[in-house]
């Protein structure tokens, strides 16, 4: 063992992944984006204040709508600087092809256990979508596919009238729903998120699955 | 100023003029509350190939509400513009009406009326260059300066061109209080300027924490963004909290944790000294140092099951020093909970046996901190039943006649079965009380999960016998072994991520005779430095991978940290060892769990 420390070389540290896949599809476009944006700018500014969040937190942003753009690959909570994030104007939401980006960049980026390096701790999932995927049978086949990447938890947020949560049930641990699309719907998502991250940082792999803090009033528990 | 309009529904508004002399410092912090609206009306006007003409601040006001009372400015437009016109002349009658509205925004931002230059109608400095104006979006000064910069032959841009060139509304740091129509409200102090940036004229700094050390190269980030050469890079102000600036390099370690931006200014380095001063803002987040953060809080020792958050033990009686320490980590410790990590050494001088060992309650199992505990006390008590008298001590017959055999084989069965039995019986009768336990506080097994790692050492005449028996993480090794010998004496249990293993209590961790073997190892070594045995929450940060538990070398580098310690507590014969516990507190980052450790040294020097 050379004197390395992890306070010198980020490489040896375990780190928690959280990803976080977000809807852009063109009816996000306006007040719920704004609010969306807002809202994961809060989390960002209450997780910088959690000493486990910003040692160990990497964050990851993928957006889906007609494409898929992986935003922020997988960086540390401190060099985060979240880039714009812009939705078109109409088109379909491609939630089936979101998942298939995700597990080829959680099977990149994160870190498994072997004789030369730690492993992360479990990685995290968090889904927000204001509607249905447009390419179901590619979602149905990546389901299992992402059941297999090791997730601690899957939380899956279905935000606004037109979002489907028996989609989401077979695919999530917990799937929860917003019933306004605005500023304090989201701002509540997102805090709740922040929360149910600093929850993962501190439970060891005991249990099989995360448990969750209790939602906010505007976030509701549907399975 | 006693101009307020009443109307027949009782409403009240206030001009433009009067809010500049009453409450300045709403138009100021946020000029387009009131200016936005103005400019959409004024573009719709001008859509309908209409205009106002005549603007002055009395014509235009607002309801309490902000709303812009288009009635009113309808009304008092310029007959010229209520009537069809030439176009030149509605052209000159539209450039007006922007002059104004762009004078007025001028006016807010900076508290006084724009200076205008010698050509007529142009400004003399630009708004980039009046200090007051610097916490503006960079597009709303750009706006301003469209209008009233533009040059004397230039077109005036049209309110459609202007209205899509502003900045979103934004979000004051503290709200502003409805009732400005109240002039005897005391003036609060103005609201802290909104921080807004946009992204073609920012730049940003990797973000910084507060104690670390940066070094930034400026000219290069600003030749990154702008995609030219840059030259003549300056910052205003000078730079950010702890850091300093020399023309190249942004460097030091930031003093402060929050969002700052100053103004860089610059120049392609192609352009000569008389080209213009190019500006854009450049930002830099600071985080907070983690350190700073990690709270302390006392755990709640009424608790029925509390323990203290430090403990030790330092075995006087022992030819060679014995010792052990556990400390709560930095997790608990944040929220006040408790250590869940727990140990027992002993040293029975009637047979020459030492017995090491360590336990780590589960984190997300509510009573783990009673399950290491009692396991930690009900496999010392089954080895003391053994081992503090030679009529029942099972284990030095066979061993010696091992140690005396010069084949180098592996521990025989002769050899293995007793410890199997001993140690594999300590291990259940341990499961066995956390069941009873479970039983009488009305908890399930499951909230009792813990680690168990049990080593037991015996001087010969030829080296030493050490077996050990682990269930879960956390390690057991050897120091200073000689050349050729595995250091490493336990097998850790984990899986493919961090914080996954097994546990006592977990159903078929003792289930067969193979289980249990499996979990055994019984080596004989000439000599040995120190034997180690610890909780994962000092082998994780302290070594950086499975493979270097095989290396003797890391195993080394961990003792000569650790030797100090031992030293000092070995010689002060106090009965605990508080520098061991001292060492256990190290700081290093995402590794915050409980840290136990114990340790056997026949090779201490003496002193």
């Amino acid at each position: 063992m050379s004197s390395r420390n992890p306070s010198d070389d980020p490489s040896l540290m375990r780190r928690l992944p959280v990803y976080l896949l977000l809807d852009t599809s063109g009816s996000m476009r306006g007040e719920p984006l704004e609010s969306v944006k807002s809202g994961l700018k809060a989390m960002i500014s209450v997780l910088r204040q959690d000493p486990h969040a910003l040692e160990s937190l990497h964050l990851s942003v993928i957006t889906f709508d007609r494409e898929i753009k992986v935003i922020l690959p997988l960086t540390s909570l401190d060099q985060v600087q979240m880039p714009e994030i812009t939705c078109p104007d109409s088109g379909p939401t491609h939630l089936g092809a979101a998942l298939e980006v995700l597990c080829a960049k959680v099977d990149e980026e994160v870190r498994r256990s072997s004789e030369q390096g730690k492993g992360d701790w479990r990685p995290l999932l968090f889904l927000m979508t204001d509607g249905s995927p447009s390419d179901k049978a590619l979602y149905q086949q990546m389901i299992p596919e992402v059941k297999r990447r090791g997730f601690a938890s899957i939380v899956a947020c279905a935000a606004g009238p037109k979002a489907q949560t028996t989609e989401l049930q077979p695919l999530a641990d917990h799937v929860v729903t917003l019933d306004t699309m605005d500023g304090t719907g989201f701002l509540s998502f997102f805090k709740w998120v922040s929360s149910a991250v600093a929850a993962g940082n501190v439970s060891n792999g005991a249990a099989p699955n995360l448990q969750l803090p209790p939602p906010p009033p505007e976030v509701n528990l549907v399975f | 100023m006693s101009m307020e309009h009443q109307l027949g529904s009782g409403k009240k508004w206030l001009t433009l003029s009067q809010l500049d002399q009453v409450k300045p410092e709403s138009l100021k912090a946020d000029p387009l509350r009131h200016l936005r609206p103005l400019a959409f009306h004024l573009k719709e006007l001008h859509a309908a190939g209409k205009t106002h003409g005549a603007l002055t601040p009395e014509d235009v006001r607002f309801d309490a509400a902000g709303v812009l009372d288009v009635d009113h400015l309808k009304s008092t437009a310029s007959p010229l513009g209520k009537a069809p016109v030439a176009r030149e002349h509605l052209l000159q009658l539209q450039q007006k009406d922007a002059m104004d509205w762009a004078t007025w925004l001028y006016r807010a931002m900076t508290g006084h009326a724009p200076p205008v230059g010698d050509d007529g109608g142009n400004l003399s400095r630009s708004i980039f260059d009046e200090p007051g104006s610097a916490g503006y979006d960079a597009r709303l000064r750009e706006v301003v300066e469209s209008v009233l910069a533009r040059g004397p032959d230039a077109p005036c841009p049209s309110f459609e061109t202007l209205c899509g060139s502003l900045p979103p509304p934004i979000i004051l740091a503290e709200p502003v209080s409805a009732p400005f129509l109240n002039a005897k409200v005391k003036p609060v102090s103005p609201p802290a300027l909104p921080v807004q940036r946009h992204p073609n004229a920012t730049s940003r700094l990797p973000n910084g924490t507060v104690s670390r050390p940066i070094r930034v190269d400026l000219p290069a980030l600003l030749t990154l963004d702008t995609g030219s050469p840059v030259k003549d890079v300056t910052l205003n102000p000078e730079g950010f909290p702890g850091l300093t600036y020399d023309g190249t390099f942004v460097e030091g370690s930031p003093s402060e944790a929050g969002e700052f931006e100053v103004v860089v200014s610059y120049r392609f380095a192609d352009h000569g000294s008389g080209q213009p001063l190019l500006k854009r803002w450049l930002t830099f987040t600071v985080n907070p140092n983690p350190q700073s953060l990690w709270k302390n809080l006392a755990s709640d020792q009424t608790d029925p099951f509390a323990k203290p958050d430090t403990a030790s033990f330092a075995e006087t009686a022992a030819p060679f020093p014995l010792l052990a320490a556990s400390v709560r980590g930095r997790s608990h410790a944040h929220v006040g909970s408790f250590r869940d990590d727990d140990f027992a050494v002993t040293f029975w001088p009637e047979t020459g046996w030492y017995a090491l060992t360590v336990a780590d309650g589960a984190g997300s199992a509510k009573l783990s901190r009673r399950g290491s505990q009692i396991a930690c006390k009900v496999v010392c008590e089954v080895l003391t039943g053994q081992l503090s008298s030679p009529e029942t001590d099972p284990l030095t017959g066979p061993a010696t006649k091992w140690m005396e055999d010069t084949e180098s084989a592996p521990a025989p069965a002769q050899v293995r079965n007793p410890f199997y039995n001993l140690l594999g019986n300590a291990a259940l009768r341990a499961r066995v009380a956390l069941e009873e336990e479970a039983s009488r506080e009305g908890a399930t097994l499951r909230d009792y999960h813990t680690t168990l790692i049990s080593v037991l050492a015996r001087p010969f005449a030829s080296g030493w016998l050490v077996a050990s028996f682990s269930i879960g993480d956390g390690v057991a090794g050897l120091v200073g072994a000689p050349e050729g010998t595995i250091p490493l004496l336990t097998k850790p249990d984990g899986g493919e991520f961090a914080g996954q293993t097994t546990f006592l209590t977990v159903k078929d961790v003792l289930a067969t005779s193979d289980s249990v073997f499996a979990r055994l190892n019984c080596v004989r070594v000439p000599s040995f430095t120190a034997l180690l045995v610890m909780t994962d929450g000092v082998s994780d940060p302290k070594f950086h991978a499975e493979a270097e538990f095989e290396d003797p070398a890391a195993w080394q580098t961990l003792w000569d940290e650790i030797q100090p310690a031992v030293i000092e507590d070995s010689r002060a014969v106090t009965g605990t060892a508080p520098a061991l516990e001292k060492w256990l507190e190290f700081w290093s980052p995402g590794n915050h769990d409980d840290r136990t450790l114990a340790v056997l040294a026949p090779h201490i020097p003496t002193a």
